[in-house]
């Protein structure tokens, strides 16, 4: 186990060193990537009372963005919601013309369940794929010992915070529709809870893009216009331990076809140039057959200050992917609107928590702060960079030239002293004796 | 010798040891006598106890940390400038340190001074403790830096005074393993100190300020050691007649300008190679925990290994090296195995034990091989200087590229970082490869093995002898022995015939 291990360590750093020049090549012939026409809207076609303000029984705005990728010949769809559960849905279709349609009177007014149907994309027969993640729930745990490890038991956990349960704040008010970002802010309304959010929030801030390049801030995580971004983050939240640390349960749904399958994989790399002392890449894919469908993709790393450096970086740590029943689907999510039969999903979840032994846990900073990011097709790979192959190359080069340079002159040295000697050998003295001059 | 021929001198030539004082009593048994092997290994533990006061003293605020940022109230930016305050100003002065050492004070009085400076700013440093005054802390351990550093110039200088052509390179690893114990034992020890003080007096400035005259304890017993080995020098210069072969001249500072290529290739070796270490080590804690998947705990054993290591091996090491000679050839072994080292840790996943035990060893393989050379190049009177000029580079070094080094891993990762390593260490063996190059263009001195080195001087040796011979019976040349027949016969002899003035003549003086 350990060897295999190893072996695909040792191949996966080869093969980085394959795709450097694989990288150096395709500069050369020059990049085939396109990029699409990316949109933003906020609550698309909505004229009822809801969406104008927040009406609803607890100040809560019904918060609904679709961001809308449109290619050459097919579309993307996503779908970030904050009714119910916060949750992005991804809806590919081979058209380009595809239209969302939200059903709001269904989506809004109709009690629990009832609300299926109410999400959907036209042409039907143009969809090909769709997914969803739900973020379903924050742990929070006494971390007693520092052992920066989610309780099997139920030991040192406190009562969960259900996001389907949350205040949200109007997201149309962070929107920025040229530059595709804006917030989604909650406070509980869990009753006990509430006091502890009184300076505190937590928020998706998404993240969109109609270019391909990696991001400004770190983790410097790679970006296409086939996906959207998101930081997730836990600010000036009450602590209600002493070594108090956060997890999150991501949910993940899509459609169960013959073949398809949902994997949760852990890249290695020797390059952590673009997120400095990481060294791994997470990847949860859906492949059908041997083609990566979709992915959400993160580094185990979360920063604990709002300005993020390497110095406060902390590690997350993954843990492994689970099968859900249907029940185990939040009733309250507008996947349920998108998705009418939880059977033939196929149903995982994982948990991520914050922190490592010795950084002081939550407590220290009030602060944790994490991102990731969902698209459609193959993740972006890590290559690279050609910073790092010339001074490699440069670096090692120059020393092996002179040393072979170096060792070439003294071998003709040896050979020429060498020549040098047997001639003197050869030479007979004329005069043996020194020879007495006289002025 | 069995026959003597026209070369060998007809008379023995005197023995050197006829001249000697007689030793009686106690000073001519083995242990007193500076003659025999046991006096100079006596020596030698003095020599290493001189520094034990400022290793152990140096890491006393790494020791104690969390109670002096506790007791003194100050965070961890201001805690380090204790360190800062230690490093910057060694930068320059332990090259005027190994100057004074060599043209004021000798190295007897030089010792004893900067141990006195090594005394006195731990006590500084303790009574600021006591005090609580941060910046009289501050201002002992600038004290205590100008004396430690400049002290481990003078024990490298006496060692080579004791060692030279001996057990010079297991010296210098003896003592390398010694500044690591001496900082080893401050770690382990200082804390409980502090925790047993704390008990009858209570936790607070007063106690750390007690704890740290534990350090001033041990700086005394330097300064102690530091005196006996002034009285003992002092007496073996006189029984072994080392001023005689000194030439009275005195090194000024414009001399360092006219030191051999080969010493600022040993120069550039050492800051390069030295840069590829130490900083890395201070930045390895992340880099092993996040890379390998290791728990702080073992991160931490890892990072510690090449302390560890040379500890143990470089007195071995060097005694290695004592027996072969060849020291270029060792120097460039342990920059190409670091190199491999640094590559492991760079480009695979392997496991770092193998990388770090690997690069322990080659470093201390490095320090006992390297530091020596210089004795080799350097005529005695200007060794401080030069080793003292050493050390300044290198803290320079040390400190720049700690800070370059840092900005790297924050704004490009550790991949670079390696990088950065690699290429410095590619300098190093550069510099190696060409101090090879250059030593073996002029004969090959430094790359000796042992036993050409003991042949050479034999044939030095012998070479001495019979040119004293010569002196002795100065043989006449042809001409001096014709015009002395001439001047007994009576002949008139041409001016420029004059013997007393042909000299001249024949040097072109008077033409």
């Amino acid at each position: 186990m350990a060897a295999s291990r190893q072996a695909r360590r040792v191949y996966t750093c080869w093969s980085r060193f394959s795709f450097a020049f694989f990288v150096l090549t395709s500069l050369v012939v020059g990049n085939d990537s396109f990029s699409r026409q990316v949109s933003m809207h906020y609550n698309p076609g909505c004229n009822i009372t809801e969406c104008q303000s927040s009406s609803n029984d607890n100040n809560s705005h019904s918060n609904l963005v679709h961001v809308l990728a449109r290619g050459n010949r097919d579309s993307i769809h996503y779908v970030w919601s904050t009714i119910g559960a916060p949750t992005v849905l991804m809806v590919h279709t081979t058209s380009k013309e595809s239209k969302l349609t939200v059903d709001w009177e269904k989506l809004l007014r109709t009690t629990k369940g009832g609300i299926s149907g109410a999400i959907t994309v036209e042409p039907s027969n143009a969809v090909d794929f769709s997914m969803a993640v739900i973020f379903n729930k924050i742990w929070e745990y006494e971390d007693l010992h520092d052992k920066s490890e989610l309780p099997e038991d139920n030991t040192g956990m406190f009562e969960a915070y259900d996001l389907a349960q949350m205040r949200w704040d109007d997201f149309n008010v962070t929107m920025n529709a040229t530059s595709l970002t804006g917030n989604f802010t909650g406070t509980t309304t869990q009753s006990d809870m509430e006091s502890l959010f009184q300076n505190g929030s937590i928020s998706f801030k998404i993240h969109a893009f109609s270019t391909d390049d990696r991001s400004a801030d770190l983790p410097h995580l790679q970006y296409t216009s086939n996906q959207t971004q998101f930081d997730f983050t836990i600010d000036s939240v009450e602590p209600r331990g002493n070594m108090s640390r956060y997890a999150m349960e991501l949910t993940f749904i899509t459609e169960d076809k013959k073949g398809m399958h949902v994997d949760l994989k852990k890249l290695q790399s020797i390059d952590d140039e673009y997120t400095p002392g990481v060294f791994q890449l997470f990847e949860l894919t859906t492949m059908h057959s041997d083609q990566t469908e979709s992915y959400v993709q993160w580094k185990p790393v979360c920063y604990t200050k709002h300005t993020r450096t390497m110095g406060v970086a902390t590690p997350t740590k993954t843990y492994n992917l689970k099968d859900l029943d249907t029940k185990g689907i939040p009733a309250d999510t507008i996947a349920r609107a998108y998705f009418t039969n939880m059977d033939s999903l196929q149903r995982k979840a994982l948990n991520i928590s914050f922190g490592l032994t010795g950084d002081g846990s939550y407590v220290a900073t009030n602060f944790t702060s994490w991102t990731a990011s969902v698209g459609y097709g193959a993740p972006p790979s890590e290559k690279l960079s050609l910073l790092i192959i010339v001074v490699i190359s440069t670096g090692l080069g120059i020393p092996v030239a002179i040393i072979m340079f170096g060792g070439l002159f003294m071998c003709c040295r040896r050979k020429d002293s060498e020549k040098g000697e047997k001639e003197k050998d050869e030479y007979t003295r004329v005069n043996g004796s020194e020879t007495d001059v006289i002025n | 010798m069995a026959e003597p021929d026209e070369k060998s001198p007809l008379v023995a030539r005197r023995s050197s040891s006829e001249d000697e004082e007689e030793l009686t009593g106690c000073a001519a048994s083995a242990a007193c006598d500076p003659r025999r092997t046991l006096h100079r290994f006596l020596v030698l533990w003095l020599i290493c106890f001189l520094s034990f006061g400022s290793y152990f003293c140096y890491d006393n605020p790494a020791a104690l940390q969390s109670q002096i940022k506790k007791d003194m109230h100050v965070n961890t930016g201001t805690f380090m400038t204790l360190y800062a305050w230690y490093s910057w100003p060694n930068v320059v002065l332990c090259f005027f340190g190994g100057f004074l050492l060599d043209r004021v004070f000798g190295i007897r009085l030089g010792t004893i001074i900067f141990s006195l400076f090594v005394l006195a700013g731990q006590c500084v440093f303790a009574v600021g403790a006591q005090l609580n005054l941060f910046w009289l802390m501050e201002a002992g351990r600038f004290v205590f830096g100008i004396g430690g550093e400049s002290l481990a110039v003078a024990q490298n200088t006496y060692a080579v005074t004791w060692f030279r052509g001996k057990e010079l390179n297991m010296v210098f690893g003896l003592q390398l393993s010694f500044s690591r114990v001496g900082s080893t034992v401050n770690m382990n020890v200082m804390s409980p100190v502090y925790q047993w003080i704390s008990t009858y007096v209570g936790e607070g400035y007063t106690t750390l300020g007690y704890a740290l005259w534990v350090g001033a304890g041990t700086c005394l017993l330097s300064l102690f050691c530091g005196l006996l080995l002034g009285y003992y020098d002092k007496r073996a210069a006189r029984i072994l007649k080392r001023d005689a072969g000194k030439t009275g001249e005195v090194i000024r500072i414009t001399d360092v300008k006219d030191f051999p290529a080969t010493f600022w290739l040993i120069t550039v070796i050492c800051v390069a190679y030295y840069v590829a270490v130490f900083p890395f080590i201070g930045l390895g804690l992340v880099f092993f925990e996040e890379k390998f998947d290791l728990n702080p705990t073992s991160a931490n054993a890892v990072n510690s290994l090449v302390y560890i290591i040379s500890a143990g091996a470089s007195p071995v090491l060097g005694f290695i090296v004592d027996k072969t000679g060849k020291n270029v050839f060792w120097v460039i072994l342990a920059i190409l195995v670091t190199l491999a080292c640094h590559m492991m840790l760079a480009f695979t996943f392997w496991n770092p034990y193998i990388a770090m035990s690997i690069m322990g060893v080659s470093y201390s393989l490095l320090a006992c091989a390297l530091w020596p050379i210089v004795a080799f190049i350097i005529p005695e009177n200007q060794l401080g200087t030069a080793y003292g000029f050493m050390q300044s580079i290198q803290n320079l070094g040390l400190a720049v590229i700690s800070i370059v080094a840092g900005s790297i891993v924050d704004k490009k990762g550790y991949l670079l970082l390696e990088v950065f390593f690699l290429a410095w260490l590619c300098l190093a063996l550069i510099a190696g490869v060409l101090l090879y190059l250059i030593d073996a263009v002029r004969g090959g001195a430094l790359n000796m093995s042992t036993w050409e080195r003991d042949a050479q001087e034999e044939a030095e040796e012998k070479a001495k002898a019979a040119q004293d011979e010569r002196v002795r019976f100065k043989p006449r040349s042809a001409f001096a022995l014709r015009n002395r027949f001439y001047s007994r016969i009576g002949a008139k002899l041409p001016d420029h015939f004059d013997i007393h003035t042909s000299s001249f003549f024949r040097r072109g003086v008077t033409q």
